[in-house]
């Protein structure tokens, strides 16, 4: 269990996480989302210990992980840039988590480089945005950490590598169960994975719950656009797509069985709505935060 | 793996290199210049003994300024990676301290078996070795020290704070080696009695490490650029 009390960060007088508390169960894949500027690396670097709490405290399993050796050891933060020295071989910085990483896989590693097709003679200052992403993706999963941090770790990827990355997440999560907190602008790409979502805006939590109760709380309505429009007449439409005379609409909050029984007989169809749509409609706006409560 | 036998890992090939490197600069000095004229200096302990310290000098600022990164995010707490560059850098420090009389030991033995010491050539004995030993080593941790803090202050503060910082930052490397350096023949200078060196040296080089921990337990591990 992962818990954090009061946590805050501050540069200066800019407060980046602001008096956030947050209990997190082991072994959950959690997508943490906020827009630029929200706050979420600063709450990740706190969360793994590269800085400490300007306030506020981050306990693992109940021992305070600030310079904890065991909870260090136990935790892996990859960030969007590699934290190797340009002038090291992949080799050289594989070499290193091998000698000090206590749970690394120098063969699933090795896999891994194959599989990103990373040449371990090169140089990290060879290497493209893309692979040094990649890069960060295999000391991420080969470290086996049970708390693995990811943070925007596909900048760069193409759309192929992406895909091996979240297939590899995902097997490897079911093969070596652990918490996973992946941070992500790429929402609906990752959505499928994540089993809890917690939203941060402005340095505080919007929001925190499973992702099939966030799912759940919108609904997607598709029909002929003058039912649609009757129906949603009335509630919090997050957003519309028209094709020809058919509408779809994103409505926020939970529909009543008697109205979705209505709206099937008049020919509407019901579906779950995006994450993206809803973290979207969630912190577009300071107004939302009563609603995300 | 300790983080100071990974350092030892890390660094053999640059240290081994770097040894190379001094010996065959000895061998191919000693030789051109006894050939011309007797030596009456030595050059292992003036040029190489310069050499090491700021190659030291350099070490410790890589130690700060990218492996306290590289470690920290490989799960090593800073505490831990601070006491094993410690005994990492003391250790290589008394190893080249300890190479110092060694080399001075074998290039004295050579130009006096070979007739090309001048009169004024420092001649190695035992004593000799003894204080060349006991001046170069707390010079070395003076230098260490002040490489540290060159880093750390950069590393931990803007630059407004950090450059002026740099002054304080090389007082250890000043004070070792003002007070326990070698004249130009490579004889130990004697600003102050040694005794007082010694102590001055230490206890600046202390103050330097307990300012370079404050400098560094809790520094944020920033990411870089790109």
């Amino acid at each position: 269990m992962i818990e954090l009390r009061g946590l805050t960060v501050r540069y200066g007088d800019t407060v980046a996480v602001d008096d956030v508390s947050l209990e997190l169960p082991s072994g959950v894949v959690y997508g943490l989302l906020g827009r630029n500027g929200s706050g979420k690396t600063s709450l990740l670097s706190a969360l793994a210990s590269y800085r400490k709490p300007s306030a506020g405290s981050v306990r693992v399993d109940g021992a305070e992980a600030f310079e904890n050796p065991a909870v260090m050891r136990a935790t892996t933060f990859i960030r969007d840039t590699v934290d190797a020295s340009d002038q090291d071989r992949i080799r050289r910085v594989l070499c290193l988590a091998a000698w000090l990483r206590p749970g690394w896989d120098s063969d699933y590693a090795a896999k891994l480089l194959d599989l990103f097709q990373l040449d371990p003679r090169k140089r990290v200052s060879a290497l493209s945005r893309g692979q040094k992403s990649a890069l960060g993706v295999v000391l991420g999963l080969a470290a086996r950490a049970p708390l693995t941090i990811l943070d925007e770790v596909y900048l760069g990827m193409d759309a192929v590598a992406r895909t091996a990355f979240y297939r590899e997440l995902l097997a490897d999560y079911l093969a070596h169960p652990r918490t996973i907190v992946l941070s992500t602008h790429l929402i609906e790409e990752v959505a499928d994975l994540f089993e809890r979502v917690i939203i941060i805006d402005r340095g505080r939590v919007l929001l925190h719950e499973e992702a099939d109760a966030l799912r759940g709380r919108g609904v997607t309505v598709t029909g002929p656009v003058a039912a649609v429009d009757e129906f949603v007449a009335g509630r919090t439409v997050l957003g519309e797509r028209s094709l020809g005379g058919v509408r779809a609409a994103t409505v926020y909050g939970s529909v009543p069985p008697a109205d979705v029984a209505r709206g099937e007989a008049a020919g509407l169809t019901f579906g779950p709505v995006g994450l993206q749509e809803l973290f979207v409609h969630l912190t577009s706006s300071s107004q939302h935060l009563e609603v995300a409560r | 793996m300790s983080v100071s036998a990974a350092l030892y890992r890390i660094y053999r090939p640059v240290l081994l290199g770097f040894a190379g490197v001094l010996v065959l600069a000895e061998i191919v000095f000693v030789a051109v210049v006894s050939a011309i004229v007797p030596v009456k200096f030595s050059m292992w302990v003036l040029v190489i003994g310069s050499a090491v310290r700021y190659w030291l000098l350099v070490v410790a600022i890589i130690l700060v300024a990218t492996n306290l990164r590289q470690f920290v995010t490989n799960g090593i707490t800073r505490r831990e990676f601070a006491l094993g560059a410690a005994l990492f850098s003391a250790g290589t420090a008394a190893l080249l301290a300890a190479l110092m009389p060694a080399g001075h030991a074998v290039e004295s033995a050579v130009l006096s078996l070979t007739h090309r010491q001048a009169a004024d050539y420092p001649s190695f004995t035992a004593l000799v070795g003894l204080e060349e030993f006991g001046r170069i080593l707390p010079g070395l941790l003076g230098y260490l020290v002040s490489g540290g803090l060159f880093a750390a202050v950069v590393y931990r503060y803007p630059p407004w704070i950090g450059v002026p910082l740099l002054i304080p930052a090389a007082v250890p490397l000043a004070v070792s080696g003002g007070l326990l350096g070698f004249d130009e023949y490579g004889i130990p200078s004697h600003p102050v009695a040694y005794p007082l060196a010694l102590v001055v040296s230490v206890v600046v080089t202390a103050a330097g490490v307990a300012a370079l921990w404050w400098t560094i337990r809790d520094v944020p591990i920033r990411r870089l650029a790109g």
